[in-house]
């Protein structure tokens, strides 16, 4: 522990090939993650949101190591994941587990919710016996809200918030440090998700666990993580604390997400700040910074120069141009 | 105020292996003139069988088994269905819908699909229909329309696909315009512009909106009135503000607090305890009962009536009187 953080990653790339060539130059590569470092320290939330194709998912499934990253370090619990040869990803695979979108698609329908749970169980802890395996999964159900009989029954026999509970159990089944909730409680009704959105702060608390929670719903993301980082076309744009982050957005891009999205006041109706255009086809990124076509105060330098990532303070961090000059328009416009 | 949408104790089953149960049960609304009438819930409420019912797009092993339907006047429902089909649906009321890439033909062109609205519905030559086809889609906020004309629907993103089926929704000038969950699908800056679009057509067509919506958020946005719908029957009803300020109906209370706001700084989120049941298991009495605070021994025996108290209908015990008992 220490001041070491959990998971530290540095300069982390995943491109994917799209067309080959002879000529390296000729090569096209879709840049999904471009360049990101950040570090998560042990028993902290960060939240990680952008809008679709801004390569949220697919950072997540590079730190698991389901997809091989083109380039960059990966720190997790002090040991470099680039260097562990496959058979040394178990460990891996016991300390970082997946909870991902859709409840339905991740669990096997013919199995049941005993064979479910207990399987990292099988695979990770031989010395188990079935009584104590048995044992364990109650204990698991318990701990995620659901009672021992539902041991027995089939995915099916679940509502989708329960399903999710499920899932849950059968991720934290080895005590791992870090959970990466990718859209995870996305697809569950309103009334649903806050049950769920409960369950994992309580998890967090009980079990001393670390998120990596993605989501492209700001409230949520703002709700449950300490600290929040704003992705845009596989870039980082900014890094700051959850208050920090709404309450002192520094990039342009930060700024708008906040601003698209409503009060939920009838009474406040202001019209919502509209962000025009659309996120650029990522084979067709923009050279210099990746939100510069939509961007409100671009100039003609944005498009050409990759800006340069600004230190606000020691934990805020954006990628701009403007970052100081956002401020004195931020309080210009209110 | 003119009515453009009146619906009145609909009712709509469907036969299943399990037996035959009812998905919406006695539901009435109306809809005036370029208002925008919500209708949330989550799922299993209803709310998207309620919308498939008046475009008449119930699954076949539904069937509505009651009520009446009033569009612009007329009961849809006593008319003969080839004259609904021709001079009703699709040219008095159009419907959009949440995932438009099902929604759009993929092997038509974006540009033949809007004509072939117009047409099926107005007698006009093809030129006039394109001219038509082009200034929609330019109204509609579609970049170069002469270019996205000759266009498939997956070469164009989900924010401009979920334009064209607006569109499309537009060409016959509707009176009104069901949007089934139209930006759910849509990113959070795209539904900010889909939205704003469609405050901004409802004033230049004059047409009224019917929105079903899961999001509480989007309901406090766009929305005149509000529907609360759970387990087939509406459960509270009334204009947005009073419905936001002061819910009456413990579940609209509850969907309300639920909502994580900006602003809060408390760690746990309130909660509605359990899940929407199964439509093959909707328990006695107010379906809402069994996860209710203030449920009362007779919640689980009768179901409620419809209240009136102050600017809502709630169907709650809690209000039998017309204003909240506490006892």
């Amino acid at each position: 522990m220490g001041n070491e953080p959990l998971l530290k990653v540095e300069h982390l790339d995943k491109y994917f090939l799209l067309q080959k060539a002879l000529r390296k130059k000729h090569t096209v590569y879709l840049k999904a993650v471009n360049d990101v470092s950040f570090s998560v320290r042990e028993g902290e939330t960060l939240g990680i949101v952008g809008e679709s194709g801004c390569g949220k998912s697919t950072l997540g499934r590079t730190l698991m190591r389901l997809y091989e990253p083109t380039s960059g370090v990966v720190w997790f619990d002090g040991r470099n994941l680039a260097e562990l040869k496959t058979n040394e990803l178990r460990v891996l695979r016991e300390n970082m587990q997946y909870i991902f979108q859709d409840p339905y698609s991740s669990m096997n329908p013919k199995m049941t919710i005993r064979d479910i749970v207990s399987e990292p169980l099988d695979n990770f802890r031989k010395g188990m016996t079935a009584k104590e395996k048995e044992d364990r999964v109650a204990e698991l159900l318990d701990l995620v809200g659901l009672s021992r009989e539902a041991m027995n029954r089939y995915p099916h026999e679940f509502s989708g918030g329960q399903r999710q509970r499920i899932v849950i159990a059968r991720g934290i089944a080895l005590n791992p440090k870090l959970l990466i909730c990718d859209e995870s409680v996305s697809a569950l009704d309103v009334s649903v998700q806050a049950q769920i959105i409960n369950l994992l702060q309580e998890l967090k608390q009980k079990l001393s666990l670390t998120y990596l929670f993605i989501s492209h719903d700001l409230r949520v993301v703002k709700f449950i993580s300490d600290k929040i980082m704003v992705l845009y076309l596989g870039e980082i744009m900014e890094v700051a604390s959850s208050a920090t982050l709404f309450a002192d957005p520094r990039h342009p891009y930060t700024k708008s997400l906040i601003r698209s999205i409503s009060v939920g006041d009838p009474r406040i109706r202001n019209p919502r700040q509209i962000l025009e255009g659309e996120i650029p086809n990522p084979m067709h990124a923009p050279k210099g910074c990746p939100f510069s076509t939509r961007c409100p105060i671009a100039v003609n330098r944005c498009s050409e120069e990759k800006p340069p990532m600004v230190q606000v303070d020691d934990h805020h961090i954006a990628r701009c141009f403007f970052v100081e000059g956002s401020k004195v328009s931020e309080d210009t416009s209110k | 105020m003119k009515t453009v949408l009146e619906v009145k104790d609909l009712s709509v089953r469907f036969k299943t292996e399990e037996g035959s149960f009812h998905a919406i049960e006695k539901v009435s609304f109306d809809v005036q003139e370029q208002k925008t009438l919500a209708i949330v819930g989550e799922s299993g409420s209803g709310k998207s069988v309620t919308s498939l019912a008046i475009m008449q797009l119930i699954a076949e092993n539904g069937s509505i088994t009651g009520g009446e339907i009033f569009i612009d006047g007329e009961d849809i429902l006593k008319m003969p269905r080839k004259q609904v089909q021709h001079s009703i649906l699709g040219k008095k009321i159009s419907m959009i819908f949440q995932e438009p890439m099902t929604a759009l033909n993929p092997i038509l062109k974006i540009g033949d699909q809007i004509m072939e609205s117009i047409l099926e519905h107005q007698k006009m030559d093809k030129s006039e229909a394109r001219r038509i086809a082009l200034q929609t889609l330019k109204q509609v906020g579609i970049p170069s329309p002469e270019q996205r004309f000759k266009q498939y629907p997956h070469e164009l993103s989900g924010g401009m696909r979920q334009r064209v089926m607006i569109a499309m929704g537009l060409v016959t000038k509707p009176k009104i315009m069901i949007a089934d969950e139209p930006t759910t699908a849509l990113d959070v800056t795209i539904e900010a512009q889909i939205l704003n679009l469609l405050e901004e057509l409802k004033s230049t067509y004059r047409t009224s909106i019917l929105f079903v919506t899961h999001d509480l958020n989007i309901v406090a946005d766009i929305a005149d009135d509000v529907i609360v719908m759970y387990c087939g029957q509406i459960v509270e009803k009334g204009p947005v503000v009073d419905i936001f300020e002061s819910p009456k109906h413990p579940y609209t209370k509850g969907l309300l607090a639920t909502m994580p706001s900006l602003e809060m700084d408390e760690k746990i989120l309130p909660t509605i305890p359990g899940s929407v049941p199964n439509i093959t298991r909707r328990p006695s009495g107010c379906y809402f009962h069994p996860r209710c605070a203030s449920a009362m021994p007779k919640c689980a025996e009768q179901a409620p009536g419809e209240t009136l108290v102050g600017n809502q209908r709630v169907r709650c015990f809690l209000y039998e009187d017309g204003e909240e008992n506490n006892g």
